[in-house]
């Protein structure tokens, strides 16, 4: 403590200092925040007058004296009392060495306890002085640099001039932070919705957003008199005026970068960081010292948006933004949600006397969360404005520098010249940009199309007479050499012609996998006829659809197959066709048309694509050239015939001269057959989806003879490709293949290279000969190099012909080519982009891209990232659709909005079909009123005053009709019925008829606290039941008590008793008996009413300071002793009692605000809170499915509701519109918390699925693809995943971390795998726990704990570093330096 | 109303420097777009006027008169 003495004053960090100082504690050693000028100073004063100035400078300015103590939790600054820094005088050549030296001196770091600036006077030959002065920016900003010189230079003028400088009258930096001015409320909820509203950190040029080292690379360039010009004369116009120039001059530059951001990441919700100065009030202008604030500014593009209509956006956010700008109302988690900043400066030292010429220096660093900062000088007309970009080096590569600052231009240029032009049509690539060069090959394309390719049937025949016995195909359904083929196919195509199938006509295939589906096919083209694939494996009702569009001429089939689907056109056995020698004539194949394949349609309708002979001829060539590893290559015939990947593996190897090898489907079940195609091994090629890949790269193993694998369908991440590659071996190549049905099964291709192909997604490669691709931008521009943008497909020969029968849907996606006008592109849906090599990229479907919180995911980085898990064998995601259909279980009704509830195929709910398993042991606990009328006379011995028991009576029928039978058991009984202020009319009469009629007494009880409870109720709870379950059964106790009443009845029904107490558990071990269970439901009791809510805190007393009360009172239910039907209760009451149904709840309750609860339930939960408890009343054959269907589907009085609501204060929280979730589904051995814990590692939290579902087996559709509908839904809450994985700590260490962790966050339970970004830690938090840390006695820096993330990673570390520093040292060194940008790429991000 | 408005800009904005009424405010740059949001933020507190961004332009906010003028037509209404 001593060190303190003499201090003048200490206050700890402001919010923009906090800031730096986290981000200096991420980067210790980066120079990124040092501050620097060097200026001339005018009349070249001798050095001592400036060391004179300077110390005068340091005695008026508290800010060059703070320095900050880190010993405590958190740190602070105080008034060192002498200058926090030294003040030198260097002789130097000329300005070019000074320059040269003082960018030198500026990368030193400043070890901020002791020493915040560094000062010189440097001396040139020709006797200039220049005056350097680089200060760290904690304590300093580019106004306070004005400041600072600006009274230098006046103290020089003055002890030039003889007199001795003002004393200090300076306004003062310290009191600042000491006293920090209040955030207004308003202020505070306009950031948190800001920052609720946060958005995903673009992907500027496809690159992450994740944070690189702080090396920055500097790129200056002169805003030109011309464009100054013209920005000048835009704003004179109205609608771009603002309050000032400089507003309206940022504005102009926001709404520029905004549009930039745009176009190179393609993102829509775009948010960038803006430069505030801080400076409020006059007072403040005068102060050396940080005041600078970074705010987000965000504005979301439409599809047609302007420059002026952006603006427009700007403009209005940007007002609400300075209205909002209170000093240190920026936080961490607001400066995570931009990293693009835009800082329009506006002060300069031209007018500054005695200051000539000054450099604002700079540093080489920025910081790294920060991709790109764009400092634009503009200071008016008169002077020459500047750009003065500063990229993240390791994110901007200087390509991509070029790029960037050439591309903003183009988007500036064109906002001045023509406002009102869409942002999308600004074209930005140009001739060096890969895009535009495909554009260009149309030669290339020609002369590729050029040398004649060979018909599928020509090609076949050729090889037939170079060796008509070589064997063409094998394995199921036979073996068939060339002539034999050749013969069946005659003859197929001959009984075609005889039973009377033209020319092009369709004719159905619905055949199984086997030589006669190859056969058939030919002879279906012998014919001259257009075969259509139906494949047997589809569903009866799907291949009805798809011949109801096809209406097919004939249908091929098979006998086995006759059983799953018949046709409505004619119907052709194969087994009925003779066979014929080989030779015979076909009797030609006049048609262009080889077949249709349908694909399932957005609509619903399936698709026909029709694809030409030209173009399969040519496709099967290039395939079977592009992908056989030797000639005549053997290629497995495994996939679904009606997906068009299957193409390949038939006409390749028929072009080639090579064999297939087929794999019969099974008749049911799964089709598995890929994985029996790599037991045997006994191709050379074999084509396949990512799906198929996933599933036999489970099991590695050495083959012998398959080389090649052709990826196709659907995407192929490097990480599955990688594991296939490692499971199989180098000698296998990895082909992965685009392409649309409609451009002929594939475009483009590439071989994977496990070592340059490092990306997410395997690249696409290059176009196949003669196709033309193109990427082009939503203005139709070719895009720039790594932009994504829309894939085009064109060429010759390369497109199908169109849909069949519908020239509609043809003509949307099919259009004239804009590079070749004679031709036509199919417009594909997918985005992509082109690397500078030339490799295209894919990025998934444009219109399938989730969309969460506005912000574009790309499912498949998750996946990516997923399937990195050494422990994840495959991963899918999907994000939660709204609930769009509801299924009801057909014995309860409940539905399937109801969280947990799943319906069965036999229509049944899992509550039911579990209720099954231990309805028989359930039963015991019930029983008759005989038993009932015991425990009553049983307990009345305990009776201290004139009742033997309490009832509580809600003035309902269940709770009206159990009080009439509990009369028939005693007549001593005391009614009691919470009056909550809601109670009905109706029900009030009901009551007051009802125990007049027993002659039974009644008492109303109530409390002041009801509407509180209410409001505690719905906000827990989301209902109003259960606040108010608990007042009754609290003011119930003490008026039994009082009372001296031994026992409460209830009237809860057997559903409510199952639906809160009876659980499924409580049955399963046969051993309980109904005395356990009341033991267990006790025990519950006590924890229920020591539960601290609202209830307990209003209500309690000392009601529960120990036991007594629950052993002088006792509980029972009356319905757990009597079992009736609802009718039979109505019945009752109607004959028997002068009760009335109540009218004016609209149900048969007698509560009015239960309305409320209902509606609070539906809106905010997503499902009817009596849902539950009435599908237990079905259940227990107390309600029929009907009558319970009628009283939940009972309309809301929204009004009415809304005025309940008002009068207890509460506030609906309406579930965000926008607020899906993503689901992800994976297979292996890790864990739900291990894939979730592991994608924290590599995503932006708002990429992290909110569920994680394992399932055994990824399922598949007949195609190899996966079956969405047969995806599980995640069971709500994912809490036993949380608590699955906490593991206590365990070593002192590990405990004594965990206390400090707790305290620091404010959480209790802190496990050893938790992991500390995830429980929400950030950097200030670091910081005090390595504070708290090194007090006791565990070496730990802030550091430290964002590299070793979990507890016990962190435990160990510390021990590790009590050992000698050698060991700690290694720890460091095995620190994947990438791992931590990832780490502080989290760390600025909004929480969820 | 004139002379509230002129102290609190002197007081707090312009550190007490005396303006005119018809001094330009904002081209001149005596007061910056924070310092108007100030302005704002007193006249919304002092007034029980609400100012949309719409209003925010130079007519308004450029001299102490305008400023004024403003303020009138928005209390009159």
């Amino acid at each position: 403590m001593t060190e303190r003495a003499g201090h003048l004053a200490e206050a700890p960090l402001t919010s923009p200092q906090k800031m730096l100082w986290a981000g200096q504690q991420m980067a210790p050693n980066s120079p990124l925040y040092n501050m620097a000028w060097l200026v001339e100073l005018e009349g070249s004063p001798d050095t001592e007058t400036v060391r004179r100035a300077f110390d005068g400078l340091c005695r008026s300015r508290d800010a060059l004296r703070l320095v900050i103590r880190t010993s405590d939790a958190e740190p602070a600054q105080y008034d060192s009392g002498q200058p926090a820094g030294r003040f030198g005088a260097v002789d130097v050549e000329d300005d070019a060495a000074a320059r040269h030296w003082a960018e030198q001196r500026i990368g030193r770091g400043f070890d901020l306890s002791r020493e915040t600036f560094e000062a010189a006077c440097l001396r040139t030959r020709s006797g200039d002085c220049l005056f350097y002065f680089c200060q760290h920016h904690i304590f300093t900003d580019a106004w306070s640099g004005r400041v600072l010189l600006e009274d230098l230079a006046a103290r020089i003028a003055a002890l030039r001039t003889g007199r001795e400088p003002e004393p200090a009258s300076a306004a003062q930096f310290l009191p600042r932070a000491l006293e920090p001015r209040p955030i207004p409320d308003a202020v505070r909820d306009h950031w948190s919705a800001v920052k609720r509203n946060a958005v995903a950190l673009p992907r500027l040029y496809g690159q992450s957003g994740e944070p690189g080292e702080s090396a920055a690379a500097v790129v200056r360039i002169p805003l030109g008199s011309e464009r100054s010009e013209k920005l000048s004369q835009l704003v004179t116009q109205d609608r771009f005026a603002a309050l000032s120039r400089h507003q309206a001059a940022f504005n102009v530059y926001a709404t520029a970068l905004l549009a930039w951001m745009h176009r190179v990441s393609g993102q829509e919700r775009l948010s960038l960081g803006t430069v505030t100065h801080g400076r409020h009030a006059a007072t403040d202008l005068d102060v050396a010292g940080c005041m600078v604030e970074l705010f987000p500014l965000a504005a979301a593009l439409d599809p047609d948006e302007t420059f002026a209509s952006l603006h427009a956006k700007v403009a209005e956010t940007g007002m609400d933004l300075l209205r909002n700008a209170a000093p240190g109302a920026s936080t961490a988690g607001l400066q995570g949600g931009f990293n693009v900043v835009l800082n329009h400066i506006t002060a300069s030292f031209a007018d500054v006397s005695g200051i000539g010429r000054a450099d604002w220096l700079d540093n080489g660093h920025s910081d790294p969360r920060h991709a790109v900062r764009l400092n634009v000088s503009d200071y008016g007309e008169s002077a020459g404005g500047e750009l003065k970009w500063l990229f993240n080096a390791s994110t901007f590569d200087a390509p991509r520098r070029e790029a960037a600052q050439l591309h903003f231009l183009r988007l500036l240029d064109r906002f001045l010249d023509d406002p009102d032009a869409r942002i999308g049509s600004v074209d930005l690539a140009d001739g060096d940009d890969q895009s535009v060069r495909l554009t260009r090959r149309q030669a290339e394309i020609r002369a590729e199309a050029a040398s004649p390719v060979q018909d599928v049937l020509d090609a076949f025949a050729k090889h037939l007479a170079d060796d008509p016995d070589a064997p063409v195909i094998a394995g199921d359904g036979g073996d068939l050499d060339r002539k034999g083929l050749a013969a069946r196919s005659d003859a197929i195509a001959a009984a075609l012609a005889y039973a009377g199938v033209g020319q092009g006509d369709l004719v159905g295939l619905h055949l199984t996998r086997s030589p006669d589906l190859v056969a058939a096919m030919l002879g279906a083209l012998k014919r001259g006829a257009v075969f259509v694939p139906f494949d047997p494996q589809q569903p009866a009702q799907r291949l009805d659809r798809i011949a109801e569009e096809a209406r097919p001429a004939l249908v091929l089939s098979e006998a086995a197959l006759a059983e799953r689907w018949a046709p409505a056109a004619r119907r052709l056995d194969l087994a009925d066709i003779a066979p014929r020698t080989a030779g015979t004539p076909s009797e030609g194949s006049a048609c262009d048309r080889a077949y249709v394949i349908f694909t399932s349609g957005s609509t619903g309708t399936p698709k026909g694509v029709v694809v030409g002979r030209a173009a399969l001829s040519r496709y099967a060539h290039w395939a079977a050239r592009e992908f056989s590893p030797v000639p005549r290559a053997r290629w497995a015939l495994h996939s679904a015939t009606g997906f068009d990947l299957t193409i390949t593996s038939i006409f390749a190897p028929l072009v080639a001269g090579g064999q297939i090898r087929s794999y019969r489907e099974p008749a049911d079940g799964p089709d598995l057959s890929v994985l029996r195609v790599f037991e045997e091994d006994a191709v050379d090629v074999v084509k396949l989806t990512p799906a198929h890949l996933a599933l036999v790269t489970e099991t590695p193993r050495r083959l012998e003879n398959i080389r090649s694998l052709v990826l196709g369908g659907e995407e192929l991440t490097t990480a599955l490709a990688g594991r296939a590659q490692a499971a199989f071996g180098r000698d296998v190549d990895i082909w992965n293949e685009y392409g649309p049905t409609e451009a002929v099964v594939g475009c483009m291709s590439h071989r994977f290279d496990p070592v340059s192909d490092t990306g997410r997604a395997v690249p696409i490669g290059r176009p196949a000969a003669a196709t033309a691709i193109y990427l082009l931008d939503a203005g139709g521009n070719p895009a720039p190099d790594e932009v994504p943008a829309e894939l085009f497909v064109g060429g010759i020969e390369r497109l199908a012909d169109g849909y069949f029968r519908n020239s509609e849907a043809t003509d949307e996606v099919f259009l004239p080519d804009p590079f070749a006008p004679s031709r036509r592109i199919y417009r594909t849906g997918d985005l992509g982009s082109v690397a500078r090599d030339g490799t295209l990229r894919y990025h998934g479907r444009l219109d399938t891209q989730l969309k969460l919180r506005g912000v574009r995911i790309e499912p498949a980085e998750i996946v990516a990232a997923a399937m990195a898990h050494p422990d994840v064998g495959s991963c899918v995601i999907r994000m939660n659709a709204p609930r769009k259909s509801i299924a009801h279980c057909t014995r309860c009704g409940v539905g399937t909005d109801t969280p947990g509830i799943e319906i069965d195929d036999t229509g049944v709910c899992t509550t039911c079909s579990g209720f099954d398993s231990f309805r028989e042991r359930a039963s015991e606990y019930f029983g008759d009123l005989g038993a009932f009328a015991g425990i009553v006379k049983d307990r009345a011995r305990f009776r201290r005053g004139d009742y033997d028991c309490l009832m509580l009576l809600s003035g309902g029928k269940d709770s009206s009709y159990a009080l009439c039978r509990l009369a028939e058991v005693t007549p001593r009984i005391l009614a009691a019925t919470l009056d909550n202020g809601f109670i009905s009319e109706g029900a009030k009469e009901n009551i007051r008829r009802v125990t007049a009629d027993l002659g039974i007494e009644h008492r109303f009880l109530s409390t002041p606290a009801m509407n509180e409870i209410f409001v505690d109720s719905l906000k827990r709870h989301a209902n109003v039941c259960n606040g108010c379950f608990k007042t009754i059964y609290t003011l119930g106790l003490k008026l039994a008590r009082d009372e001296g009443i031994p026992l409460i009845v209830t009237g809860l029904s057997r559903g409510q008793m199952f639906e809160t107490r009876l659980t499924r558990e409580l049955f399963e071990t046969r051993a309980r008996n109904p005395d356990e269970i009341d033991d267990m439901v006790l025990a519950a009791r006590r924890a229920y009413h020591r539960y601290p809510d609202t209830a307990s805190q209003r209500l309690n007393g000392n009601l529960f300071d120990d036991d007594r009360i629950f052993d002088e009172v006792t509980f029972a239910d009356f319905y757990r002793y009597c079992d009736v039907p609802v009718s039979e209760v109505y019945r009752y009451l109607d004959e028997k009692m002068s009760w009335i149904r109540p009218v004016d709840t609209g149900r048969s309750t007698n509560c009015l605000i239960n309305d409320a609860g209902i509606h609070v339930h539906k809106t905010e939960r997503g499902f009817h809170n009596y849902a539950v408890p009435y599908s237990w009343d079905v259940r227990m054959g107390h309600k029929t499915l009907e009558e319970a269907q009628t009283e939940l589907d009972d309309e809301i009085d929204e009004a009415h509701v809304r005025s309940i609501l008002d009068e207890i204060g509460y506030e609906i929280r309406r579930p965000d519109a926008e607020d899906s979730e993503l689901i992800c589904y994976y297979t292996g051995e890790a864990g739900p918390g291990d894939v979730r814990r592991h994608l924290a590692k590599c995503l932006p939290r708002e990429m992290i699925p909110e569920h994680f579902v394992h399932l055994s087996r990824v399922p598949l559709t007949a195609n190899g693809k996966i079956d969405d509908a047969r995806l599980p839904a995640p069971a709500r809450g994912g809490g036993e995943e949380a608590n699955a994985d906490f593991v206590a700590p365990a070593t002192r260490t590990e405990r004594r971390l965990a206390e400090i962790w707790g305290e620091v966050l404010n959480r209790a339970n802190i496990g050893t795998a938790d992991n500390y970004l995830e429980i929400g830690g950030d950097s200030i938090g670091a910081i005090q726990i390595a504070a708290r840390c090194r007090a006791a006695g565990l070496a730990i820096s802030p550091i430290d704990i964002f590299r070793h993330q979990t507890l016990q990673a962190l435990a160990a570390f510390a021990d590790g570093a009590a050992a000698p520093r050698e060991a700690a040292k290694q720890v460091r060194a095995s620190v994947d330096p990438d791992n931590l940008k990832k780490l502080a790429a989290l760390l600025g991000k909004p929480k969820s | 109303m004139h002379e509230t408005i002129r102290e609190f800009i002197e007081a707090d904005l312009v550190l007490e420097r005396e303006i005119t009424a018809d001094e330009p405010l904002l081209l001149s740059g005596m007061i910056d777009s924070l310092g108007v949001m100030r302005i704002v933020a007193f006249l919304e507190a002092s007034f029980g006027i609400k100012i949309p961004a719409s209003d925010l332009k130079i007519s308004n906010f450029g001299t102490l008169n305008a400023i004024a003028a403003y303020v009138a037509k928005r209390t009159a209404a």
